[in-house]
């Protein structure tokens, strides 16, 4: 590794990545990238001269406000991203992706692995799938090297207001628990994350896989809930409404539906977007980057809403109001 | 609901079935979930079905889903499933039982070597070709003709459906082995009342790639009864032997070097101890390797430069107004179209006559289908019996042959689980105890017989097979004797299966003179045809009540010597 592109620098990961990258690699060049990835020429002036580096994805859209965003950017934009990278002789391209081109778990038990076919859930689903599929146009061609990461929903440090929204409506008592609350979700805590993509850079047998990088057990809804509310009167002293918002299966039905009218239209809510998935499992097993990468997630739950609790505490980000 | 919502809605259910079959045998580290590539296996294997099986198959597993079944949690399809496995509907009970030996095949051949994935070379064959000679089918039978005809110095040209794999591309009886080189993934079966499970090959070399290479000679007994039920000329023993020496040579069918392995000794010394006759079958054995036809007829016939055109499905046979035939052909690149002047037919006991059937050709065509019906036993032993590379067991107790017959079968921790499926008990101990267990096989000669037939619109032959009363009195006998065989031999626990099976299928087009009953005459040219032949296992008259392929690779020697005679 002569030199690291990173792209997504401001988000919620790629800021994290980059304060692990500078300290881990303090003497390899860091290049971020700045600009418009639905333009070819920002994309090029990144990569040029960048032979033998690696890049790292990060940067994506999830909650747009129209539709077509996700295929310019996610899709297009990625697309035009790994153009650049061979072109500049990149080495290898590490592609942060999502758990959402293979949809929910079909089941309640059921995990996502390696071998689960696609089945794309809505447009953001079908943008990181055609982003994906053309990652892997592109490494079959030989063009370069790519790993690409599969990561469910992150919290950790870092994090952007709609995370913060979450702790308070925790606190309030309002988190909407549609169904039983014993559905399933990966998340996957920041710093793990970040150790699976620097495994993914280095590790060589990684070349043209994906993995699913997330923390080594998926958690229930009620579980995510419970901890967070707990943290937060026991180590925090915020006084919490120890309430749920229950709600029957059929908001989260109605909220799909909703969610699939606007977005037929070329429109997007994310509040709705988010109360679809509200009931759905969503998880995974990250088996096989524990065995080929040797990935072994350090943080688990709660220990990893307590930091990123003291981290909104660090940075002025109230928790009480 | 469109066809890919149907699809999308069928991977959800076998996963959902997928995970809870396999639950109840997570407690060993390596049997854990996720279970998506058991989905992926029984999807695969889906595809592979009969295809007037894939459909049907499709819409009860989507009836068995109505109400919800796959959304459920795992404690509720695992009630849901033992309700339908004591479904007083066979339907439920069946697909179920399908499911769970998929899943359970799946499950424990997690730990198979893994299998050579290298796609075969393959050139883009002519699509018009003429040929003095065309062999359909690569099998012993296909193998043996289309070389010696070769080296006789004729033209000829080898058509084989499967692919062209080395016999090392997999492990032996490995998953990966079924859906390299079984036709259908190995789910075939013939029905009837007694539905019996059988298997056929689908590779170049046939049925020689995938089998134990056990052989014999074909018994005097039924030579003799082939000449005087069917009239079958040229058939003393004196007649067979040049041709059984011949083929042993070449293949150097030989007994076992070092120690046969434990689970096949304890058969034998079970029969010891009750003074019952046992022996070591002799095998196609050559420095330590299995041999095949690949290893052997098949290399030699290439050397010779002769042409084998693999994943060449034949569709039909055309009798031109010439005289000659018009071979007509599936490859992965379109259609093919072959002029010969002779065909030999040597697709196998089922394959064969389901083509002559579809080209409307001959008389007495798979109307006399023979197998051996086979029951399984396994046995638990207080010592160690078995282990990863037990190799093939060797011992056959022949004391009631030919009537009937044991000896140890394949007995890998997957069949050992698919032999147990019944007895879930029985199925953790395959778990915590294989290398104590081992399956051994009651095999009858029978009087039985099945059909082999097309149903409009679909390519799969419908396979049927009727067992008699005495068939069934033997089967019971079977597993009695075998029981006495395996308690004599110190095994501490015996778990019966009583789901039929066979492995050796023919006589659906059998040979001789006496047109009424026989497909061919003597030496396999088609009554009523100059020009047509079958040299394979269909033209056994009857089941040899031993491992047929010594007689089929006899039989096809002493035909195309008898053919090159007569022509040249």
């Amino acid at each position: 590794m002569n030199q690291i592109l990173l792209t997504g620098s401001d988000g919620w990961l790629g800021s994290r990545l980059r304060q692990i990258l500078a300290d881990k690699f303090p003497n390899v060049p860091l290049r971020v990238f700045t600009g418009d990835l639905r333009r070819p020429d920002d994309c090029a002036r990144f990569c040029d001269g960048a032979k033998g580096a690696v890049l790292f994805h990060t940067a994506g859209i999830i909650h747009p406000r129209r539709v077509r965003d996700f295929y310019d950017i996610n899709a297009q934009g990625t697309m035009n991203l790994l153009d650049a990278a061979v072109a500049g002789g990149v080495w290898r391209a590490v592609i942060v992706s999502s758990n959402s081109p293979c949809g929910c778990n079909p089941h309640p038990d059921h995990l996502f692995d390696e071998l689960s076919p696609y089945h794309p859930y809505m447009n953001y689903g079908y943008s990181k799938m055609l982003m994906e599929l053309a990652v892997r146009k592109r490494q079959q061609r030989g063009d370069l090297q790519t790993v690409i990461i599969r990561a469910p929903w992150f919290y950790g440090p870092n994090q952007p207001p709609r995370q913060t929204l979450f702790f308070h409506m925790v606190r309030d008592g309002k988190v909407p628990i549609v169904g039983s609350g014993n559905n399933l979700r990966s998340m996957a805590y920041l710093d793990n994350l970040c150790d699976g993509l620097l495994l993914a850079a280095t590790v060589d047998r990684a070349n043209g896989q994906t993995y699913w990088i997330a923390d080594e057990r998926p958690y229930s809804m009620n579980e995510i809930v419970d901890t967070i509310e707990r943290l937060l009167e026991q180590e925090f002293g915020v006084p919490c409404a120890h309430k749920r918002l229950r709600l029957p299966n059929v908001v989260s039905e109605l909220a799909w539906l909703a969610d699939k009218a606007i977005q037929g239209i070329g429109f997007y809510n994310q509040k709705i977007h988010v109360l679809s998935e509200m009931n759905k499992t969503i998880a995974c097993s990250v088996a096989k980057a524990m065995k080929e990468l040797g990935y072994h997630p350090k943080i688990e739950l709660e220990e990893g809403m307590r930091r990123s609790l003291r981290w909104c505490v660090e940075h002025g980000i109230s928790l009480k109001d | 609901m469109d066809s890919t919502l149907f699809q999308q809605r069928f991977h959800d259910i076998v996963s959902a079935l997928a995970y809870s079959l396999a639950a109840p045998h997570a407690d060993r580290p390596d049997l854990q979930p996720p279970y998506n590539d058991l989905t992926a296996f029984i999807l695969r294997q889906h595809q592979q079905l009969p295809d007037y099986l894939r459909a049907p198959l499709l819409f009860a597993t989507l009836v068995l889903d109505v109400g919800g079944f796959h959304r459920c949690p795992p404690s509720i399809r695992a009630r849901r499933i033992r309700a339908w496995k004591n479904a007083p509907v066979g339907f439920a009970r069946d697909l179920i039982r399908y499911y769970e030996s998929q899943a359970t095949l799946a499950l424990y051949s997690r730990n198979d070597p893994p299998a050579n994935p290298s796609a075969e070379n393959r050139t883009t064959p002519l699509r018009e070709q003429w040929h003095e000679i065309v062999v359909i089918g690569s099998g012993p039978g296909g193998s043996i003709t289309a070389c010696l005809l070769a080296e006789a110095g004729r033209d000829v040209l080898l058509l084989e459906e499967g692919a062209a794999r080395s016999l090392e591309s997999c492990a032996p009886f490995s998953k990966d082995e079924l859906l390299q080189k079984y036709r259908h993934g190995g789910q075939t079966i013939a029905f009837g009342a007694d539905k019996i499970a059988y298997v056929e090959a689908c590779c170049v070399g046939g049925g020689s790639e995938i089998n134990s290479g056990l052989y014999h000679r074909t018994p005097p007994d039924i030579l003799e009864r082939w000449r005087r039920e069917f009239e079958v000329e040229g058939l003393e023993e004196a007649d067979l032997r040049p041709h059984f020496e011949a083929c042993e040579q070449l293949l150097s069918v030989s007994f076992l070097q070092q120690a046969a392995p434990p689970a096949s000794l304890k058969l034998h010394q079970g029969a010891q101890a009750l003074g019952w006759k046992s022996l070591e079958v002799p095998r196609w054995f050559r420095h330590g390797t299995r041999q095949s036809m690949t290893k052997t007829f098949l290399a030699r016939f290439l050397r010779n430069g002769s042409t084998l055109l693999s994943q060449s499905r034949v569709t039909r046979l055309r009798a031109l107004s010439s005289g000659d035939w018009l071979v007509e052909a599936e490859a992965p690149n379109g259609k093919l179209r072959i002029h010969a002047k002779t065909v030999f037919v040597c697709a196998g006991a089922i394959q064969t006559p389901s083509l002559l059937l579809r080209s409307g050709l001959g008389q007495n065509i798979g109307r006399t289908l023979r197998l051996h019906p086979t029951v399984k036993i396994t046995a638990r032993f207080p010592d160690v019996v078995n282990s990863a590379e037990m190799g093939v067991p060797v011992h056959q107790v022949k004391e009631f042959a030919p009537r009937l017959s044991f000896g140890c079968s394949i007995s890998t921790p997957a069949y050992l689980a698919l032999n147990l499926l019944e007895t879930p008990s029985a199925l953790a101990e395959v778990r915590h105890h294989w290398q104590y267990m081992a399956n051994y096989y009651a095999m009858i000669t029978g009087e039985g017989h099945g059909s082999v037939s097309l149903l409009p619109g679909y390519r799969s032959p419908l396979v049927r097979y009727r067992l008699t009363s005495n068939d069934h009195r033997d089967l019971d006998d079977g597993v009695t004797k075998l029981s006495e065989i395996l308690r004599a031999a110190g095994a501490i626990a015996l778990y019966p299966n009583r789901n039929l099976m066979t492995i050796h299928l023919f006589s659906s087009c059998p040979m001789g003179e006496a047109k009424n009953r026989c497909a061919t005459d003597s030496f396999g040219r088609l009554h009523g045809f100059r020009n047509l032949y079958i040299n394979d296992a269909s033209l056994l008259c009857t089941a040899p009540g031993v491992n047929p392929q010594g007689t089929i690779m006899a039989l096809a020697r002493r035909n195309v010597m008898h053919f090159l005679e007569g022509h040249s």
